[in-house]
């Protein structure tokens, strides 16, 4: 390389550098008001009928370049919006880096921190939002509309942009009930509910007459084992009678209530003082020896009530944690106090910790989202105060694990155009297929009943007014116990506690209301959200054990949802269901209702 | 005297959080670990520390007449008592009679083998035997005063006989001096009257081989055929300090 070339070049260099500098002296105009809605507009144009790639292309013509230089502030922020939009579609990291640059650009605008906040309260976060962070930018969006007001620069626009916000932030507070303080209360007012801490109160009550507990545990498998449990060399030594068997299915009536008081605040998350109550009516076996009336004829199975308490404290907050994943962090610890639930001890009340942790993982693959989910619960039991020592020990352990994909990418699917069936791409509110194993093991001295699922399913979620899930869940139940006088303490299995069955469930969902076709506030005190039909239809077959409680279940549920934005926006959750199930072994039929209403809501 | 380790290990609230980290961890402990004394019983030994007082007889099986309290409302206790100590309240019902036997495992009428023993005494050619079995045993003030002279009660070591039960179980208390055809049913009784003292009773079960033990202790009480359920006030038995040595 020649020296004059060297000189010419670093001159040049210089010069461009120079150049480029007065550029980017020169100023660049704030530019037009522009409605913020064009981002969304131009998004949806970039979206509509297209195929994920054809989107990634979309987005790739409007990274290359950005803006021109000469652009001027407005516009940039709309088309870095529209990039911003674009990303959080595909799943992309940068959307929020481009979501800040677009209200950098634009920092007046309260539509930016809007969509921005919709990235974090509808798309990121792990079984829920990430609700700090979208309250952030919606709260930005209330101060930003304050000063547009007070600068005599609210546009027509702008109302909308604000019952959106409301709305959003409706939705983002809608488990936690009803509001005791007003700050962060249905219609939030300013900035100030961003700091300050919001204490609301959940109350839900649940009553039914079901096989089906509350913690929805798979009956058929009760059943069997309370059977195999009866007959077993512990206490009749034998089969037992039919009409004692027949008599294992009940659908005794229950009633619960879970109430909490949440402490929210933006820096904490939300910490929860729970309580609950549940009781049985009649639904607890007193003693599986066979019974006898009092003149030593076979009599029938007597039955108690049991009654559960729990109080304690939950947590739980979604961490963004990107590029790795988003996080939720969400534990309880409990006190309980159960009685009626002993054999033979009706009146027996025990008091132990329960504590549980539920963290979930979640990050976008492409346009889909990958969702990881684990349980684990100890109950403490206390352990019984009487007996050989060897045989005193309780305790409980429940550990599950979940995996979710959410098919979230346009689909071609068969359907009905014009009178004409074709395959079209179809927009979906997502497909997901996921798979899991939960065991929940009981301790009972130096034998363990252990119970194991194993499940996989799908849930397809249609842009229309129906859902459908079907989901196959293996089922077993065992009991391994130590050989006492072995010095070892050999470990083996009753073969005469095992059993194993097969659950298909399918649900048939119609939307009556559909949510996503009301996006804004209707203005009334009841602003309805949703409204579902629901059919769900159960099949348990033996595989393993008795087949004596097969079953088939069949019923009808309507789930529905509304705000009560007339008074500080509570979420209103009730649901009512019937269920037909017949025990086709046994010819026995069981009519079964259920009713829940919930203001707020924890776990569902 | 064998005797149970006193504590056990418990998860905390720490742990729950680590093993939901760890996933799929931190199940139960296994089955063997549980056992505090595994293995033979060697020496003399407290009941209530391998047996369990389940096996409700007559009466006792139907719910309500027969109420078992544990190391509660027993009597002031003995000196120098060890072990539970038990209080029966028995209600009589259309069996006009009740009682337990303390078996193990908890349950069993000879579905399952008994708790391996090695005596103290050693009889020879590998054999072992225990002396007797021990305990106190006494009523209530308002017992007494329903059965003036006292309260006959029976008491039993060994008895279970899987054979007798329905459907026949494959196990049984048995003493051995060989093989199985050696073996002859093992039950020792002893019957007392029972007043408001304390007494010290004593089952002898001396010279007889034993390797296992099923129901390890009973009490049998019974009512007059004339008693009229509901109306006969119910009878309430102390027992303290059962000892196998």
């Amino acid at each position: 390389m020649s020296k004059l070339f060297v000189v010419a070049s670093a001159a040049a260099q210089v010069l461009g550098l120079a150049l480029t500098g007065v550029a980017h002296a020169a100023p660049v105009e704030q530019g037009p008001e522009i409605n913020p809605y064009e981002c969304l507009g131009r998004y949806e144009a970039a979206t509509g009928n297209r195929s994920m790639a054809q989107v990634r292309e979309e987005l790739e013509k409007r990274l290359h370049p950005l803006f021109d230089k000469d652009e001027p502030h407005s516009v940039r922020a709309m088309k870095l919006c529209v990039v911003a939009k674009l990303e959080a579609r595909l799943g992309d990291g940068d959307a929020s880096e481009h979501f800040a640059r677009a209200i950098s650009e634009n920092p007046e605008e309260p539509g930016y921190e809007l969509f921005y906040g919709e990235l974090y309260s509808g798309y990121r976060g792990a079984r829920g939002p990430v609700l700090e962070t979208a309250e952030d930018h919606y709260y930005l969006a209330l101060k930003k509309l304050d000063a547009l007001r007070a600068a005599g620069k609210f546009r027509d626009y702008h109302a909308i942009v604000e019952e959106w916000v409301h709305k959003k932030l409706l939705v983002l507070y809608q488990e936690d009930g009803l509001p005791l303080l007003p700050w962060k209360a249905f219609p939030e007012h300013g900035y100030a509910g961003h700091d300050a801490p919001q204490v609301s109160l959940s109350a839900q009550f649940a009553i039914s007459k079901d096989t089906r507990d509350f913690y929805r545990n798979n009956e058929m498998r009760s059943f069997t084992s309370e059977l195999l449990f009866a007959q077993s060399p512990v206490r009749n030594m034998g089969p037992i009678s039919r009409l004692l068997a027949y008599n294992i299915v009940r659908n005794p009536l229950r009633y619960r209530t879970d109430d909490f008081v949440r402490l929210r605040q933006n820096y904490l998350g939300a910490l929860d003082f729970v309580y609950s109550y549940d009781h049985m009516v009649k639904g607890q076996i007193y003693g599986y020896y066979p019974p006898l009336n009092p003149d030593g004829t076979p009599g029938n199975w007597q039955f108690v009530d049991t009654t559960v308490q729990q109080a304690g404290l939950n947590y739980q907050r979604v961490f963004p944690i990107y590029p790795l994943f988003d996080v939720k962090l969400a534990g309880s610890v409990q006190r309980v106090d159960r009685v009626g639930i002993v054999e033979f001890q009706p009146t027996y009340r025990e008091k132990f910790w329960l504590y549980e942790a539920r963290p979930s993982f979640s990050r976008f693959i492409g346009p889909d989202k990958v969702t990881l989910d684990f349980v684990y619960s100890y109950m403490g039991v206390t352990d019984i105060p009487y007996g050989e020592p060897d045989e005193a020990l309780r305790g409980k352990y429940i550990r599950a694990v979940n995996l979710e994909y959410a098919l979230y990418s346009p689909l071609v699917l068969p359907e009905f155009r014009s009178g004409e069936l074709g395959m079209h791409r179809t927009p979906t509110r997502g497909w997901y297929f996921n798979a899991g194993a939960a065991d929940d093991d009981d301790v009972y001295g130096t034998r363990t009943v252990r119970k194991h699922d194993f499940y996989a399913g799908t849930r397809f979620e249609g842009a229309g007014n129906y859902d459908f899930t079907l989901q196959g869940t293996y089922a077993t139940a065992m009991t391994t116990l130590a050989d006492q006088n072995d010095p070892n303490g050999i470990e083996r299995l009753d073969a005469t506690q095992s059993s194993s069955s097969f659950r298909t469930t399918a649900l048939i969902q119609r939307r009556i209301i559909n949510p996503d076709a009301i996006p804004g506030i209707n203005g009334s005190a009841i602003d309805f959200d949703m409204m579902n039909l629901v059919i769900p239809i159960t099949w348990d077959k033996g595989l393993q054990g008795p087949h004596l409680y097969e079953n088939i279940r069949v019923g009808a549920e309507l789930w529905s949802k509304f705000f009560g934005t007339g008074f500080l926006g509570p979420a209103f959750l009730p649901t009512v269901g019937y269920d037909y199930q017949y025990f086709y072994n046994l010819k026995k039929a069981v009519n079964e209702f259920h009713v829940d209403l919930r203001m707020g809501w924890g776990k569902l | 005297m064998s005797a149970p380790s006193p504590s056990r290990s418990r998860s905390t609230a720490l742990s729950a959080l680590l093993c939901s980290l760890a996933a799929i961890a931190c199940g139960p402990p296994d089955e063997g670990s549980r056992v505090l004394n595994p293995g033979p019983v060697k020496g003399p030994f407290y009941v209530s520390d391998f047996f369990t007082p389940s096996g409700d007889m007559g009466d006792g099986e139907f719910a309500g007449n027969l109420i078992t309290t544990f190391n509660t409302a027993c009597k002031a206790r003995p000196p120098n008592a060890g072990g539970d100590c038990y209080r029966f309240d028995y209600y009589v019902s259309s069996e006009k009679w009740a009682g337990v036997y303390w078996v193990f495992p908890s349950n069993s009428w000879g579905a399952y083998p008994g708790r391996s023993i090695i005596g103290p005494v050693d009889l020879g050619n590998g054999q072992h035997s225990y002396n007797s079995v021990t305990f106190s045993a006494a009523v209530d003030q308002a017992t007494l005063d329903a059965n003036p002279g006292g309260l006959f009660v029976n008491f039993i070591a060994g008895g279970i006989d899987g054979s007798q039960a329905s459907p026949p179980q494959p196990y049984a208390d048995q003493s051995c001096t060989g093989g199985p055809s050696t073996c002859v049913p093992f039950k020792a009784e002893q019957g007392t009257t029972l007043d408001t003292d304390w007494q010290k009773i004593s089952i002898d079960i001396s010279n007889t081989p034993l390797t296992a033990v099923i129901g390890a202790f009973a009490w049998v009480s019974s009512y007059p055929p004339t008693a009229v359920p509901g109306m006969t006030p119910p009878q309430t038995i102390f027992i303290d300090d059962i000892v196998w040595e």
